[in-house]
C-alpha cells in the first residue's frame, strides 16, 4: 500500500488542510491586502515570540516601500499551513517565509509564488537523512517495511516532509503511530514523532525505532557521540533552506520593489543589523533554480499528499 | 621625648570602639559560620528536593527515553538557577541530557566519584567535595528495576560567593554600625571629657593657688558632685590660707631662731672642741714632758745610784770583820735604801710605760719552778729581815709549763711575796702554793698571815696610789705595786685576785695560762746557778785558773763610778783597769794598749757612747775588743739599741758587781776564742 495515511487528530496537517481548502474556496482575487500596511506572515505555535522576531524585518521593507503607499508593516502568524495559505488567499498575508518545502505547500493551497532565498542562520541548503543502526539489515527504504521510522515533527521539511516523500516514493505506506512500543501493520512503514533530532537519534541508538530520518547537519553533530555505530540509509536532494514567496495578490511592481529591497539589504548598514536580529539572516538572493527544481519535484508527492489528507 | 597623651575622651571612644569592633567581628563571624553551615544545608535539602520532582518528571521519559522533554525538564530546572548542573542518566550512567542540545558528553558516563557511589549505592544520596555540592537519586521503574538518575550540582563557588556577598553586606552594615559606634563613642567621650577637663582646670588653678576660683558645673550626677566638692575645698583652702599664712610666719619666725640658736650652739662647739684640742696638745705635750722627765730623773738618778749600791755591795762583800754590828747594820741600811730606791725608780718607769701603752711583753713557754725559787731567795732574805717565815708547798715542784713573759713573771710574783713579807707581823709567816686550774691555767697562792685588808678599802686595792692606810706607816711602798702587778698579769692573759680577811691575813692568786701543747715537767734547775741573786759572788769562783791578766778600758766621765770599777776590779787578780774620761780619749788610749774589754759609758761629753763604737769598729786593732755598754739609761728601747749598734753586752746602772763581773769574763773569754780562731 502506498500514500499517506493520517491516522486522526494526532496529525494536525489533515486538519489544517481542510481549512485550508476552505479558505481557498471562500476568498478568491487578487489585489493588495491592505493598501497602507505590508504584512508578514509566518507559521508558528508561538505567534508572541514569531512576532517580536519578524516586527522590525516587517518595519523595515515596509519602510523602503512608502513609495508605493505602504506606510507599515506587521507581522501575522498562523499556526498551521492551511492557516497561513488561508490567510494568503484572503490577502491578509502579503510575504510570506518559511522552509522550501513548507512554502511550497502553502504556495500549492495559496498559489502564492516563490521570490527569494533566506540564509537563515547563515545556511543557505539542507539535506534530509535516515539513519540505520550499522548492524542493520536494512539496506534501503523499502527494507523499512514493518518497521518504525522516527520522524521529526510535521512541519519539518527535513525532518518530516522529505524523509515521507521519500518513503512515500519509494512505494510504502506511512502509517502513524501511537509509540514506539506499537507495532504498524504488515507491509507498511509506522512512523512516530520524536519532535527532536536527539530523541530520535536515542531511540535508534537504543533500538526503540528501526531508523530515524532528521537533517543532514543534525545528524553529523549527533553522530559522533552516537551508543551504536549508525549509518545513513538515505539522503534527499537539497533544497533551499528557508525562502520568501509572496502572495499571488501583489503587483508585479511592488513584488519588484520587495525583491530588489531584500537582494540589497545586507549591503547597508541599516539592513545588515535589521538582517543579523532576524534570526542571524546573511542575506537574501535568487533561489538557484536546481535547488528550485529540487523543491518543485516535490509537488506531485505533496499533491498527493494532499489530496490524502482532503 | 615624653610619651604621647591621650585624653580621657579619645580613650573612651577608642574603647568603645574597640567594643563594637569587637562585638561586630564576633556577631560576623558568628553569622558567617551558621549562614555557611545552613546555606549548605538549605541547598543540599533544596537540591535534594530538585533532583526527586525531576525524577518524578523524568520516569515516563526515561522510560521512553524522550530526551526532548529530558531536556526540557533538566532546562527547567536550570532556568530556576536553583542548581547550574543536571544530568539525566541511563541506568548505566550515561548522559542523556544536559539541559542543553546535543551535551557534549553524549551518551558518556562522567568520570565522577558521586556519579560511581550514586550507581553503586542505588539510593538517593549527597555529597559535598571540593568543588560542588551533589545530589543525585535514582529513577526507578520497580523496587529491582533503575529507568535512570537525576544528579544536580551546585558548585562550592557558589557558596563562598554566596558568603563573601553576605561579607561583604554585613561589612557594609558593620561598617556604619562601626562608624556611628565611633562617633557615639566620640560624642560619649566628649560629654564625659568635656566636665572632666572642666574639673581638671579649676584643679590646675585651684592648685596654683587660684583658691578665689569658682566652678561653674550645674549637673546632676556624679560631674556635678565632684564640681560641688571642688568649690567646697577651694573655699577651705581659701579659709585655711590665713591660718597657713600665720603658722608659715610663726615657722620662719621660729626658724630664724633656731638658725641664731644653731650659729651660737656651732661656735660653742668650736670653742669647746678649740679649747679641748689644747687641753689634748696640752695633756700629750704634759705626757711628752713627764716621759722625758721620767726618763731624765731615771737615767740622773741612776747614776748616783750606781755609786751608792756599787760601793754598797762592795762593803757588804768585802771583809766585814772590822766593822762593828752598827757599821754592818749602816751597810745594810745603804744597800736596802738603795735597792728600794731603785725598785722606786724601775716602778715608776714600768707604771709610766703601762699608761703609756709602750710596756713590751715577750710570752713564752716555760716551766716556773726555777723562776719560783729565784723569787723565793730573794724573798727569802728580806723575809729574815722582817722576822717572817717563807713556806714553799710542796705542789710548787711540780708546776706545769705556762705561756708568760719570764722576767715579768718573776716582777709579778717577788711582788705578791714581799708585799707579804712587808704587810706581815714579826714572827708571821708567807706561803706559796700552786693549783692548776681545770688544766686551763696555773694558780699560784700567797698566803701570809698580816693584819688583813678592810673589807670596806678592798676595792681600792688595785688603784693607783693607794696605800689603804699605811701612808704614813714605816713600810716602804709607792702605792702602785699592785697597779703594776695586776697591769703585767692582765698582759700576760692571767687572772689575779684576792681573798683578805682583817686581823688574819691574806690570800693573793695569780692565775697564768697553761701551755697545753707541752708535757708538764718540772725543768731542772741547772748545777751551776746561783742559789740566789743576793748571794754574795766568791772572788776565787770568778776567776779562772791560770788565766792571764786582761787591760780593760773604762771610757767614763763620771769619777765616782770610774772609783767604783777600779775598785771592783782591784778585787780580782786578772783584770788591769785603764780609764778614759770622754770617748776621744779612750779611742786614743784603745789605739795605744789594746785592751781585751772596753766599758763604754753611752752619756758622754762630745763624742757618745755609740760613735766611740762606730769609732773603734772602724779601727783595724779595735774591731775585735768587745765593748760592753755601762750606762744609766734603762729603757728597753735603749737596751735593745745598744745591743743593735754592735756592743757586747749591755749593763744598766746601778750595776750588779756579779752581773758585771759576769759579763766582763764572758767579754773576755768571747774575745780570747775569737782571737785564736
Amino acid at each position: 500500500m502506498s500514500g499517506f495515511h493520517c491516522p486522526g487528530p494526532s496529525f494536525p496537517v489533515g486538519r489544517l488542510s481542510a481549512i485550508l481548502t476552505f479558505l481557498v474556496l471562500s476568498f478568491g482575487g487578487v489585489h493588495i491586502a491592505n493598501a497602507r500596511t505590508l504584512a508578514i506572515g509566518s507559521i508558528s505555535l508561538d505567534p508572541v515570540g514569531e512576532t517580536r522576531v519578524y516586527q522590525p524585518f516587517a518595519d523595515y521593507l515596509a519602510g523602503k516601500l512608502g513609495s508605493l503607499g505602504i506606510d507599515g508593516g506587521k507581522v501575522v502568524v498562523a499556526d498551521s499551513i492551511g492557516a497561513m495559505a488561508a490567510m494568503l488567499r484572503r490577502k491578509e498575508v502579503d510575504i510570506f517565509i518559511d522552509s522550501s518545502v513548507t512554502a511550497l505547500m502553502v504556495n500549492e493551497l495559496a498559489g502564492s509564488k516563490f521570490l527569494l532565498r533566506r540564509w537563515k542562520d547563515g545556511q543557505d541548503a539542507y539535506r534530509s537523512v535516515v539513519i540505520v543502526r550499522r548492524e542493520s539489515a536494512i539496506t534501503s527504504l523499502r527494507d523499512l517495511s514493518d518497521g518504525t521510522v522516527a520522524l521529526e515533527e510535521p512541519f519539518s521539511t527535513s525532518g518530516f516532509m522529505l524523509p515521507a516523500l521519500a518513503i512515500a516514493g519509494s512505494g510504502l505506506s506511512l502509517v502513524a503511530l501511537e509509540g514506539t512500543a506499537q507495532s504498524p501493520p504488515p507491509g507498511s512503514v509506522g512512523y512516530v514523532l520524536g519532535y527532536d533530532s536527539e530523541t530520535q537519534m536515542a531511540w535508534v541508538e537504543r533500538h526503540q525505532v528501526t531508523a530515524a530520518a532528521m537533517a543532514e547537519e543534525d545528524y553529523k553533530a549527533l553522530a559522533g557521540s552516537a551508543l551504536t555505530p549508525l549509518r545513513v540509509l538515505y539522503t534527499s536532494p537539497p533544497v533551499p533552506y528557508h525562502v520568501v514567496v509572496h502572495g499571488a495578490h501583489l503587483d508585479a511592481r511592488t513584488v519588484s520593489r520587495i525583491r530588489e529591497i531584500l537582494l540589497n539589504a545586507h549591503d547597508n548598514k541599516p539592513g545588515a543589523e535589521m538582517l543579523d536580529g532576524f534570526e542571524r539572516t546573511t542575506m537574501f538572493d535568487e533561489i538557484p533554480d536546481d535547488l528550485l527544481g529540487n523543491v518543485m519535484t516535490l509537488a506531485p508527492g505533496l499533491t498527493r499528499l494532499l489530496e490524502a489528507v482532503n | 621625648m615624653a610619651a604621647p597623651r591621650f585624653g580621657l575622651g579619645i580613650k573612651v571612644a577608642l574603647i568603645a570602639s574597640a567594643i563594637v569592633i569587637f562585638i561586630g567581628a564576633g556577631l560576623f563571624g558568628v553569622v558567617a559560620y551558621e549562614q555557611r553551615v545552613t546555606f549548605q544545608e538549605i541547598r543540599t535539602a533544596e537540591m535534594m528536593e530538585d533532583v526527586r520532582k525531576t525524577a518524578f518528571h523524568a520516569e515516563n521519559h526515561l522510560y521512553n527515553y524522550n530526551i526532548r522533554e529530558l531536556r526540557n525538564i533538566a532546562a527547567g530546572i536550570m532556568e530556576g538557577r536553583r542548581v547550574d548542573l543536571v544530568w539525566i542518566l541511563d541506568s548505566e550512567g550515561r548522559i542523556l541530557s544536559d539541559g542543553k542540545s546535543q551535551p557534549a558528553l553524549r551518551n558518556k558516563r562522567p568520570q565522577i566519584g558521586f556519579i560511581d557511589r550514586l550507581l553503586a549505592g542505588g539510593v538517593a544520596r549527597t555529597e559535598a567535595d571540593k568543588t560542588n555540592l551533589w545530589a543525585g537519586t535514582p529513577v526507578l521503574l520497580s523496587k529491582n528495576e533503575i529507568l535512570g538518575y537525576v544528579v544536580a550540582a551546585v558548585p562550592m563557588e557558589e557558596f563562598n560567593n554566596a558568603i563573601w556577598s553576605t561579607i561583604r553586606k554585613q561589612s557594609v552594615v558593620l561598617g556604619l554600625a562601626l562608624i556611628s559606634g565611633i562617633f557615639a563613642a566620640i560624642l560619649f567621650g566628649q560629654r564625659i571629657a568635656a566636665p572632666v577637663e572642666a574639673l581638671r582646670k579649676a584643679a590646675d588653678r585651684i592648685g596654683h593657688g587660684d583658691w578665689d576660683f569658682k566652678l561653674e558645673i550645674d549637673r546632676q550626677d556624679e560631674i556635678g558632685d565632684l564640681a560641688k566638692s571642688i568649690n567646697v575645698m577651694a573655699e577651705r583652702l581659701n579659709e585655711g590660707a590665713v591660718t597657713r599664712d600665720r603658722l608659715q610666719a610663726l615657722v620662719d619666725e621660729k626658724t630664724a631662731e633656731i638658725s641664731l640658736h644653731r650659729d651660737k650652739l656651732e661656735a660653742q662647739v668650736m670653742e669647746r672642741t678649740r679649747e679641748l684640742q689644747l687641753a689634748k696638745d696640752a695633756a700629750e705635750r704634759a705626757s711628752r714632758v713627764k716621759s722625758e722627765f721620767l726618763s731624765s730623773m731615771s737615767h740622773e738618778l741612776r747614776t748616783p745610784l750606781n755609786a751608792i749600791l756599787g760601793f754598797g755591795q762592795l762593803l757588804e762583800y768585802s771583809d766585814q770583820s772590822g766593822m762593828d754590828s752598827e757599821q754592818r747594820q749602816a751597810v745594810d741600811y745603804i744597800n736596802n735604801s738603795g735597792e728600794h730606791l731603785l725598785n722606786l725608780i724601775n716602778q715608776v718607769l714600768d707604771f709610766n710605760k703601762i699608761e703609756d701603752g709602750n710596756l713590751g711583753i715577750h710570752l713564752e713557754s716555760f716551766n716556773p719552778v726555777d723562776e719560783v725559787h729565784d723569787c723565793l731567795a730573794i724573798a727569802s732574805a728580806m723575809a729574815a729581815k722582817h722576822d717572817v717565815s717563807i713556806e714553799l708547798k710542796k705542789g710548787v715542784e711540780s708546776c706545769p709549763v705556762i705561756r708568760a713573759d719570764r722576767t715579768r713573771f718573776k716582777q709579778v710574783l717577788l711582788n705578791l711575796l714581799t708585799n707579804g713579807i712587808k704587810y706581815n707581823r714579826p714572827g708571821g709567816s708567807v706561803s706559796l702554793n700552786c693549783d692548776v686550774l681545770g688544766g686551763r691555767y696555773l694558780r699560784l697562792i700567797v698566803s701570809d698571815t698580816g693584819k688583813g685588808i678592810a673589807a670596806d678599802q678592798q676595792h681600792l686595792l688595785f688603784e693607783p696610789f693607794q696605800r689603804l692606810g699605811h701612808e704614813s706607816s714605816s713600810i716602804e711602798g709607792t702605792g702602785i705595786g699592785l697597779t703594776i702587778t695586776k697591769k703585767l698579769v692582765n698582759l700576760m692573759r692571767g687572772r689575779i685576785g684576792f681573798e683578805s680577811e682583817e686581823a688574819k691575813g691574806s690570800e693573793f692568786w695569780i692565775d697564768f695560762p697553761l701551755d697545753r701543747s707541752r708535757k708538764a715537767e718540772p725543768e731542772k734547775r741547772s748545777a751551776d746557778r746561783p742559789e740566789s741573786a743576793a748571794d754574795p759572788l766568791p772572788a776565787a769562783t770568778l776567776r779562772p785558773d791560770g788565766a792571764k791578766r786582761s787591760t780593760l778600758l773604762y771610757v767614763e766621765d763620771n769619777a765616782d763610778n770610774v772609783r767604783l770599777m777600779e775598785m771592783i776590779l782591784d778585787r780580782e787578780d786578772d783584770f788591769t783597769l785603764v780609764s778614759a774620761p770622754n770617748a776621744e780619749e779612750g779611742l786614743e788610749l784603745a789605739a795605744q794598749i789594746a785592751p781585751d774589754v772596753i766599758l763604754m759609758d753611752i752619756n758622754l761629753p762630745g763624742m757618745d757612747g755609740f760613735k766611740a763604737l762606730n769609732a773603734l769598729q772602724a779601727q783595724r786593732n779595735g774591731r775585735h775588743v768587745p765593748v760592753i755598754a755601762v750606762t744609766a739609761s734603762a729603757l728597753p728601747a735603749e737596751v735593745q739599741r745598744g745591743l743593735d749598734a754592735g756592743f757586747a753586752a749591755y749593763l744598766t746602772k746601778p750595776i750588779r758587781i756579779d752581773v758585771t763581773l759576769s759579763a766582763i769574763r764572758n767579754a773576755v773569754a768571747g774575745n780570747e776564742q775569737g782571737m785564736l780562731r
